[in-house]
């Protein structure tokens, strides 16, 4: 009963946040997204019994069924929300904490990755009886399967409370498959051993529910020794010495906010987490480069990765300008200094990621120079065009930052999520025909030079955007101001 | 100084501020009295430009205040916590807000040492950062992070609440030595006119978004102004 309540004021917070039109826009967003990756990891979970021709189908299957878990158990940690419900008004209330705990837990349960786990089950069923005799068997094997999956729902939620675990644990586990992608140790061997196991022997199912059973037990006991707003797991108040980062100071007048938005980035966790993602985006060209394949292949998967690997900052910082201040507003509005350095500093702050992420991303000249231009040429046009076009999005995306909500188990911890992802089409669409254009007007190092270019009469042309954003920003202060109430 | 003329605030129709006129002299310490909803931090927030006036307008030293932006330069505020930067550590805020007003760090920190008493051993060299020091202490050091640089104008929005009776003694000498140069413009807000009574030379009781009783505190004493503002306050 107590839960029916929980729920309406979910439904609450939800329908009382934000404008209509930003709610609209962002569940466009994320059905876009969200129908995206439903189609690739269907499509994923049938490829997976041919990605191996020199073995049986299933075989196959079971060899790589590790990869499908890992990559589950990431995408989660990343993106799956946190059980979040309003806790503070709520502990002194007549509610037990048992029924808080249930509800939030049976919530992440309606979680849409779990759903999409569903679905490949029914795949890997439908698969496995078409390769396989034994129709018992696959329908245990796939109940087994599913449940493994949806068991990372729980794991990734002890994993998100436990940092200092989650991110070593992650990083060795990816490492590992990666040497095994190459050939160097092989992992899979052993998994396959695993997965074709937990086939033969049908009791193996009753083994992974009570690990699931294991899981949401300790999640339910996590949850419950820390729902108090003065948990363990609220760090101990850290000292921290002064700096005052005097080399900056050669930026002039925008030098208090270059060092202010330097602390900004390392002191919080939210926004060291944007730090840590724009690292994995460095990355995402691998992801291209090394798994060679009909669906990640072509000429815009090269613009795209280019533009991830040097804008990944770019968006992660920039969609929530001015937001990350949100907590301060109010006083940057009042302080001596125009609006118009306050932004151009902010753009500062992204042009200077940008740069940083070019020069990082010189690794890949490892294959070739063809791709280093791309990512150069990219990189320019990024600086010049898409740092004003994030500003713009930025101007519109207003959702109140609460740096420290990690202090707390129900917070939400995670600053990056599929809804905000949207902001990114235009930014990612325009170079892309871009790319495709000049390519197809010219030779590769003429188009990559014009590409570049474009990318110096964006930089050129910074008075006219700046007016054209301050003026938009300045429209937009008083309802802002207004949002981060 | 501040110069009010016309001013009207109105949410979804129902008026919160109505100010026909209202001026206040450079020097005066303005004291600002009234009851939840008597529109206090409206008028504070439209003399910030934090909220659009409906109709009307601020003059501060000349300047229009939603029209230009010129008077950030003479003014400084802390109305609440939103005024604080949680993930630094006391002594960079106040850098951070001396560099804004071109003071420096040798500046800031001789300003700031003359408060030392104030701070009361809990805040300077401890090296915590603002959002894990209490509500109080967190109070402390907005209100001196307002008066660095020598601001023409300083407005506080309720600087006594919630800070223990030492400090507030402490905290009403501090605007009392301020008021006595006359060269800052002072207004500040309050729920109890025992604090406004010694700190300002002018109070002003607003009730309903208008102003109910504009007194110079001198002419009268302590319980003559109770008798006045017994209505309402």
């Amino acid at each position: 009963m107590y839960i029916k309540q929980l729920i309406s004021l979910d439904w609450k917070s939800f329908k009382r946040t934000g404008g209509l039109l930003q709610t609209i826009l962002m569940g466009v967003g994320k059905a876009y997204f969200g129908i995206c990756y439903f189609i690739v990891v269907v499509a994923l979970s049938f490829a997976v019994f041919e990605l191996d021709e020199s073995r049986a189908p299933v075989e196959s299957f079971f060899r790589y069924a590790i990869y499908f878990w890992v990559g589950d158990l990431l995408l989660r940690y990343f993106f799956q929300k946190m059980p979040t419900a309003h806790i503070k008004p709520l502990l002194i209330q007549n509610i037990r904490k048992k029924s808080i705990i249930t509800y939030a837990l049976l919530k992440t349960t309606f979680s849409f990755f779990n759903f999409t786990n569903l679905i490949v089950g029914i795949v890997v069923l439908i698969q496995l009886i078409n390769y396989e005799s034994d129709p018992l068997n696959s329908v245990i094997f796939a109940c087994s399967y599913t449940l493994l999956l949806i068991a990372n729902c729980y794991l990734v939620q002890l994993l998100n409370h436990i940092n200092k675990v989650a991110i070593p644990f992650l990083v060795i586990f990816i490492a590992l498959l990666t040497l095994d992608y190459f050939n160097y140790i092989e992992i899979t061997r052993f998994t396959a051993v695993v997965f074709s196991f937990i086939y033969h022997q049908a009791w193996m199912l009753a083994v992974i529910l009570i690990y699931i059973a294991f899981l949401v037990y300790n999640c339910f006991h996590f949850y419950k020794n820390n729902l108090s707003l003065e948990s363990s797991i609220i760090q101990k108040t850290q000292t921290y010495k002064y700096y005052d980062l005097e080399f900056l100071n050669r930026f002039g007048s925008l030098a208090p906010f270059l060092k202010l938005d330097l602390k900004l980035l390392t002191r919080n966790k939210r926004t060291r987490t944007v730090l840590y993602m724009s690292l994995a985006f460095l990355l995402y060209g691998l992801l291209i480069l090394l798994f060679p394949s009909t669906v990640f292949s072509g000429d815009s998967m090269l613009v795209i990765s280019a533009l991830m690997v040097t804008g990944g900052f770019m968006m992660l910082f920039g969609q929530y300008v001015p937001s990350w201040d949100s907590s301060y507003y109010p006083l940057m509005m009042t302080q001596n200094i125009p609006y118009r350095k306050y932004l151009e500093s902010k753009w500062l702050v992204m042009v200077i990621g940008t740069v940083f992420s070019m020069i990082l991303g010189s690794f890949y000249l490892y294959f070739g120079w063809k791709i280093y231009l791309t990512i150069l040429a990219v990189g320019f046009y990024n600086i010049g065009w898409n740092c004003y076009l994030t500003l713009i999005t930025g101007a519109f995306v207003r959702s109140k930052i609460d740096l420290t909500s990690n202090k707390n188990a129900f917070g939400d911890s995670k600053a990056f999520n599929i809804k905000t992802m949207l902001i990114s089409v235009p930014v990612l669409v325009i170079p892309i025909i871009l790319y495709m254009v000049l390519n197809l007007l010219f030779e590769f190092q003429y188009a990559m030079l014009i590409l570049t270019l474009i990318g110096l009469i964006g930089i050129l042309i910074k008075k006219p955007m700046f007016d054209l954003i301050e003026k938009l920003y300045k429209k937009q202060k008083y309802v802002t101001i207004q949002a981060y109430k | 100084m501040i110069q009010v003329q016309e001013l009207k605030k109105a949410y979804n129709g129902v008026l919160v501020l109505d100010l026909p006129e209202l001026n206040i002299p450079t020097g005066e310490s303005f004291g600002l009295v009234g009851n939840n909803g008597a529109g206090k931090t409206t008028f504070f927030s439209l003399l910030l430009d934090l909220i659009e006036p409906t109709k009307g307008f601020i003059k501060n030293n000349e300047v229009v205040v939603n029209k230009s932006e010129d008077w950030k330069g003479f003014t400084t505020a802390f109305l609440d916590e939103t005024f604080l930067i949680g993930y630094l550590t006391c002594e960079e805020y106040f850098y951070f807000l001396g560099e804004l007003r071109h003071q420096s760090k040798e500046q800031v920190d001789g300003f700031i040492n003359q408060y030392a008493d104030f701070f009361n051993d809990e805040i300077l060299g401890k090296n915590k950062f603002i959002r894990d020091l209490s509500k109080g202490n967190q109070k402390k050091v907005g209100i001196i992070g307002a008066l660095i640089g020598n601001p023409k104008v300083v407005i506080l929005d309720e600087p006594f609440a919630n800070l223990d009776p030492t400090t507030q003694i402490r905290l009403k000498k501090i605007l009392r030595n301020i008021a006595d140069t006359k060269q800052t413009t002072l207004l500040v807000s309050s729920h109890d006119l025992n604090h406004t009574y010694e700190v300002s030379d002018r109070i002003v009781c607003f009730e309903k978004g208008k102003v109910v009783q504009d007194i110079k505190t001198t002419e009268y004493s302590f319980e003559e102004l109770t008798a006045f503002f017994d209505v309402v306050v």
